[in-house]
């Protein structure tokens, strides 16, 4: 008995000297070797849960990237469409409604099948995504490599629509209609589904498509881990498990900036395209028929305490145009009719005129949050001050994603009065839609206004330029002055990877790519 | 013995109907469904669509009719998120999760019974007070906690061990088993010392060391087996929790098992998955219990007799007789 007490003091005495023992000062790692030679498999993690083997049903587009490629695409740097397995394409009409796509040859997917243009129809037949079907009618095939895209109406960004993976990703037809389930896993991207290894819900396994028509990856072996918290990625990355991981929590920026073995990075390329915005519920919200009480809550919101109050490193302030930060056509400040930025003494008027309209004094506001990120608690808690200092009372309503979705719904139960939530907005002007138009599950808002869906729709089909700008900028005017939604800032995608590690695509708009990872060994 | 086996196991029909009833509902009440979070960006003419394939656009009843025509027909049925046999995706996970309960229990048994029994024996004396103060740290330390503290240690600080997944053989193991197995090796080593404490007061240990029987042996053979009773019940019990509820833990290690699969078809609202998860979960432990129940007879004979006498009985005489034999064993 005495021996082993003695065994565990021992034991005890050594594990607290170590821990005692003053930190080891973290060296970088050498990365400038003469010939560099880099990992056959490259393991990264990835924080949200890839639901499906089809791009249409997927909510991320990292796992669709590897797997599937677009007819066209498009170049984040220089903001530029590029051939795809489209190698040109070209309106047929001035309308803008029927697109001609010549298909590049000798392509085959990832089971050997050539890829023609029934593929192209399937695919944009078999998508359910708004943005796709809210143009898409029909295609006719000229022949295997030639195809007209016949749109419902007009739509001068549809080619960019094509350039999103989750919306045109191609699959191949005869497997996708041979197994719902699993035969929509097949593209033609520089990666394939390793489904024998693959674990849903831990990690997805791929393998490098050695007959990919274009540059083939570096690494024959990808995976991808998902790891939900951000610490344990944070810690899988200083342990070497993985090369890389995307969304870096709040609380670990400093631990990266203070590891001399690693890199924070954040987007490239176009700027920030996640926008974080209040939106009032315009069907049966306390402020949906009180213009002023909405004024009010625009004026109260001072966005650079909220972004101070997050501290995200790329966060880029809203000017209050609804639109993505790289958007062509975005209105300036100038453009709005009403001035409705940070002002109390104007937000405590406005509140009054507001009470006025009620008939008494405003009810208690409920504001609905997603709790499952930290931004989320943190804007809500700080509009929440912000209302009060104008005499507001705003109740925080929390819930998870699932939650948040089933109340906002288009045809959800809408008892509360706002929201605040984030989108990525695409860089091309009609990406916005989804936010505004009808029946879309992406309109927070659930805005029904013909006047704004009008000017979408003749914006979308001419193109002319500046009449294009013109109309999108009235929306936007619109959706300020109104005070429908109140975009508060652009955010920024970001990421880790070990210092040395290249080839990974840091983008603002989307995910990352990992595809062509090269980690050196 | 066997007829009370095959109660046992007919028992399980009234779990599986009341657990997927409670759970389908409960799954059902919560906001959001799983077709809304697939069909985030999808028009409102493709959602109607999956609304009335999967049966969401009728009552949540007519649903769980559907479900249970399934199971019936010895299917799970299809998880929505996964798109796969829900029988496919927990057989996928349960050897993760049967390789963390076991090397967590057993953890906690080789430890926590001999720490248990010589805390017993020194009644009253520091090594006993010291194995009960760090029962109680070992009980009140949240698993999430622990967990993460062992893998700043051994993960981040020292880089001994990895931090998290299951694809490093054992050493992706320690940690996540030293987490779980810490909470059960503290109950098992109170339930132990508890257990010994009463049967070393009793009058056969006297009368066996008056015969001159060795200590060792008193203690290792005739009080240890007589106080294994409530042992074993502790260890099934935990076992089965192990099973079921080493959520957090696999939710701090990625640890790739059913707790996981199951918080993730929570957060997705993916009803059809959660529910038969927790079905096949409750048939689980209710094996175990069973395992535990016949492994009683095993252990102590005085059980064994009570089984078999009764079985014996009650081929000749009615039920009541069987338990009067019981009650007199």
């Amino acid at each position: 008995m005495k021996k082993i007490l003695a065994i565990l003091l021992v034991l005890v005495m050594v594990l607290g000297l170590a821990a005692c023992g003053e930190k080891k000062e973290t060296t970088p790692v050498d990365n400038t070797p003469s010939e560099p030679t880099y990992a056959d498999h490259v393991t990264v993690a990835i924080d949200v849960l890839p639901s499906s083997y089809d791009a249409s049903s997927m909510a991320f587009p990292m796992i669709a990237r590897l797997v599937y490629d677009e007819l066209i695409e498009y170049d984040k740097v220089t903001q530029e469409l590029k051939p795809g397995l489209a190698t040109s394409w070209s309106w047929k009409d001035e309308g803008s409604t029927i697109l001609h796509l010549d298909l590049r040859e000798g392509v085959t997917f990832h089971n050997g099948n050539p890829f023609t243009a029934e593929d192209v129809e399937f695919t944009l037949a078999h998508n359910g995504n708004a943005n796709l079907a809210g143009y898409y009618d029909h295609c006719e095939i000229e022949n295997d490599h030639s195809i007209d895209v016949v749109l419902k109406s007009g739509s001068a960004d549809f080619v960019y629509i094509l350039t999103n993976t989750l919306y045109a990703g191609i699959m191949d037809k005869e497997s996708a209609e041979a197994d719902a389930n699993f035969g929509t896993a097949i593209g033609t991207g520089p990666w394939a589904y390793d489904l024998d290894n693959t674990l849903d819900g831990d990690r997805y396994e791929f393998v490098r498509n050695d007959n990919y028509w274009g540059e083939l990856p570096t690494a024959s072996l990808l995976t991808l881990r998902y790891i939900k918290e951000s610490n344990a990625r944070l810690i899988a990355l200083q342990n070497k498990e993985i090369a890389a991981f995307c969304t870096v929590g709040e609380t670990d920026r400093e631990a990266i900036a203070n590891d001399a073995n690693l890199e924070y990075c954040s987007g490239t390329g176009v700027g920030p395209a996640k926008m974080y915005y209040i939106a009032f519920n315009m069907k049966t919200g306390k402020a949906a028929n009180n213009l002023y009480l909405r004024q009010a809550v625009a004026c109260a919101m001072n966005n650079a305490e909220i972004i101070a109050a997050y501290g995200d490193p790329g966060a880029e302030e809203s000017n209050g145009a609804f639109w993505g930060a790289s958007t062509p056509f975005k209105a300036q400040t100038s453009d709005f009719q009403e001035d409705l930025s940070f002002n109390i003494e104007k937000g405590k008027d406005l509140l009054k005129k507001a009470e006025e309209v009620n008939g008494g004094p405003i009810p208690t506001l409920t504001l609905l949050s997603n709790y499952t990120k930290a931004v989320n608690s943190t804007m809500c808690l700080a509009v929440q001050a912000e209302c009060k200092a104008i005499g507001l009372d705003v109740e925080i309503i929390e819930s998870d994603s699932a939650g948040v979705l089933a109340l906002t719904k288009y045809d959800g139960p809408g008892d509360w009065d706002m929201i605040q939530y984030n989108v990525p907005l695409e860089s091309w002007p009609s990406a916005v839609n989804r936010m505004l138009v009808k029946n879309s599950n992406n309109n927070r808002a659930i805005l029904e206004s013909d006047y704004v869906e009008d000017l979408l729709m003749k914006a979308a089909a001419t193109n002319d330029e500046a009449a294009r700008e013109q109309m999108y900028k009235e929306v936007q005017v619109y959706v300020h002055d109104n005070a429908i939604y109140i975009p508060v800032y652009y955010g920024s995608r970001d990421g880790a990877q070990l210092k040395g590690v290249e080839g990974i695509v840091w983008t603002n708009d989307g995910y990352p790519e990992f595809g062509y990872a090269k980690v050196p060994q | 013995m066997h007829k009370y086996i095959i109660k046992r196991i007919l028992m399980l029909i009234p779990i599986i109907l009341g657990v997927s009833f409670v759970v389908f509902f409960m799954m059902d009440s919560a906001q959001g469904n799983a077709l809304d979070i697939i069909g985030i960006d999808y028009s409102a003419e493709k959602l109607a669509e999956l609304y009335h394939e999967y049966g969401y656009d009728r009552s949540v009843f007519y649903r769980y009719y559907l479900y249970m025509s399934d199971l019936l027909h010895g299917s799970l049925g299809n998880s929505i998120i996964y798109k796969k046999d829900v029988w496919l995706l927990y057989m996928q996970r349960l050897p993760a999760t049967l390789k963390l309960a076991g090397a967590s229990v057993a953890l906690a048994v080789i430890l926590s019974i001999p720490l248990g029994i010589v805390s017993a024996r020194r009644h009253g004396s520091l090594v006993d007070n010291a194995s009960m103060v760090g029962a109680l740290i070992g009980l009140s330390m949240p698993n999430y906690w622990l967990g993460l503290m062992l893998m700043v240690y051994f993960a981040q600080m020292h880089h001994w061990l990895p931090s998290g997944g299951n694809t490093d053989g054992i050493r992706s193991l320690i940690l996540p088993a030293v987490t779980v197995g810490t909470g059960l090796m503290a109950t098992m080593t109170r339930t132990t010392r508890s257990s010994m404490l009463d049967v070393i007061r009793q009058d056969y240990l006297r009368t066996a060391r008056s015969k001159g029987v060795p200590e060792k042996r008193v203690i290792n053979v005739h009080a240890l087996r007589n106080a294994l009773i409530p042992i074993i019940t502790v260890v099934g019990t935990e076992l089965g929790k192990a099973l079921g509820g080493a959520v957090v833990t696999e939710n701090v290690f990625s640890w790739p098992g059913i707790g996981r699969l199951i918080i993730d078809g929570v957060n997705q609202r993916d009803t059809t998955l959660v529910t038969g998860c927790i079905i096949l979960t409750s048939v689980l432990v209710s094996i175990i219990q069973l395992i535990v129940d016949v492994l009683y007879a095993f252990v102590d004979p005085r059980l064994r007799a009570q089984y078999t006498s009764a079985g014996k009985k009650s081929k000749k005489k009615p039920a009541p007789k069987a338990q009067a034999a019981k009650g007199g064993a």
